[in-house]
């Protein structure tokens, strides 16, 4: 998010500080399984990902850098017949709401995916204009191409506190030294509740530990389409390279720990395979954690807070805010020049959370 | 080519009484040794060939590392034949790029 802001900022020629505690895409958005998804999602945040899905296929010519994004559609796989059900409702609403999504038969998902096993599962939903992302090469094209226009980029660089004068933000404390600006964004994701302390605020985000697993490279049909099934199955998705990435449905976790657990790893496992038996004959060759952060119901805060001056938190995007980056800092940025984004962000407040 | 008497381990152990099937073609292994070896035995030197840029691939590492010797096996795809031991009526294919995904 905030490498997706820096660069719609320094577009608009205003002068950025990205601070990056790490390397540039060192969590989330470095982590995810890159998935640009349209479907399934809360109706609040339907109208951004349609506007951000229409921005992803010009990117790396934008940006200058191949982001590998390809819209391979995504497919929602029902187990059971009240999964069914709740497909057929949110299809449609999501029709209804202008995109392109529809029902699919056993046999036509098997088609989609051929590791499916037709007597198991009752059908799905299908959106083409879903598709995947190589998330490390995103977040660093969006921070380089922020660079280029001038933002200045600071890593390994961590914010440590931020100095208030009233409700004025005077200057943020780092470890590079004091920084300052009109205007000051919390975008870091799961730590958006410590900086929150920092000028006393409650932001309720807490975060979940998401664990995935690589597989050997696999002929590209092996995952066409970006695979969900709704419960604690988690997702499957392919990269351009012919590795599967397993998906693991978030979990809580204490003290911000992104360790690996073999609990995890078998858990993931045997879901996998009583879902998609032909992954039997895989090897998985590396698993890594990553941390997503939720926010009481599930949806960002994306918002000035009228406590502080200046002080926008831009976090909570729960474990779906790949699709929506784009989007999201194009609307930031619009919000900070010049106070209006180009779609409501209404349902993103702060206060929401104040009541 | 075999080696009839390694200088570390010894004459070699064991006679070519199974028989298994690359690209439709039968050869004899010995039991317990791995499919790269059979495969050499019988004069097979290109395994696979490359995603890209199609180049002939084969025996490289011998120890599970490298993956240039991957092949398809009952239909698995990327199976390494140095670390894969043989099995009576084993089907072995030359696997071309990341090879075809059979459910």
């Amino acid at each position: 998010m905030g490498c997706s802001l820096a660069y719609y900022l320094a577009r608009k020629k205003i002068r950025v500080i990205l601070v990056e505690k790490s390397h540039v895409g060192a969590e989330a958005s470095g982590r995810n399984a890159g998935g640009v998804r349209q479907q399934g999602r809360n109706p609040a945040e339907l109208p951004l990902a349609m506007e951000s899905v229409k921005m992803w296929p010009s990117l790396s010519k934008e940006l200058g850098y191949d982001i590998d994004y390809r819209r391979v559609g995504n497919l929602y796989v029902a187990r059971n017949k009240k999964q069914l059900e709740d497909f057929k409702k949110r299809v449609e609403h999501e029709r209804e709401a202008g995109l392109d999504v529809r029902m699919v038969t056993p046999a036509e998902a098997c088609r989609l995916m051929p590791s499916l096993v037709k007597e198991k599962i009752y059908g799905g939903t299908y959106c083409p204009t879903d598709g995947v992302a190589n998330p490390i090469r995103i977040t660093f094209a969006f921070a380089q191409a922020a660079k280029a226009l001038g933002a200045k980029l600071y890593t390994h660089t961590e914010v440590v506190g931020i100095e208030l004068s009233g409700n004025e933000i005077k200057f943020v404390n780092t470890t590079k030294g004091k920084m300052g600006g009109e205007v000051v964004v919390n975008a870091t994701g799961p730590w958006a509740s410590v900086i929150g302390k920092m000028v006393g605020l409650h932001i309720p985000i807490q975060p979940k530990r998401a664990q995935m697993m690589i597989t050997q490279q696999l002929p590209q049909n092996a995952c066409a389409p970006f695979i969900v099934t709704p419960g604690d199955y988690g997702y499957w998705t392919q990269t351009l390279h012919g590795n599967v990435l397993l998906g693991h449905t978030s979990r809580p976790v204490e003290q911000y720990d992104i360790g690996v657990t073999f609990e995890a790893i078998s858990f993931q496992t045997q879901k996998t395979l009583q879902f998609l038996p032909s992954f039997k004959k895989v090897a998985i060759i590396r698993c890594y954690s990553g941390l997503t952060e939720w926010t009481p119901d599930g949806i960002p805060i994306i918002s000035f807070v009228k406590e502080i001056k200046g002080f926008i938190v831009d976090a909570g995007y729960s474990g779906h805010g790949f699709c929506i980056g784009p989007i999201s800092g194009k609307l930031v940025s619009e919000m900070i020049i010049d106070g209006r984004p180009s779609l409501s962000l209404k349902a993103f407040e702060y206060s929401r959370f104040q009541k | 080519m075999r080696i009839k008497v390694h200088p570390v381990l010894g004459p070699l152990k064991g006679k070519a009484t199974i028989e298994i099937e690359v690209d439709g073609r039968r050869i004899s292994a010995i039991p317990g040794e791995m499919i790269s070896s059979a495969l050499i035995a019988a004069g097979i030197k290109v395994f696979r060939t490359t995603h890209k840029k199609g180049e002939p691939r084969g025996y490289f590492c011998g120890i599970g590392q490298c993956t240039d010797c991957m092949m398809t096996v009952d239909n698995i795809p990327s199976v390494r034949t140095c670390i894969t031991p043989v099995s009576k009526g084993m089907k072995i294919k030359t696997q071309y790029g990341h090879g075809k995904w059979e459910v």
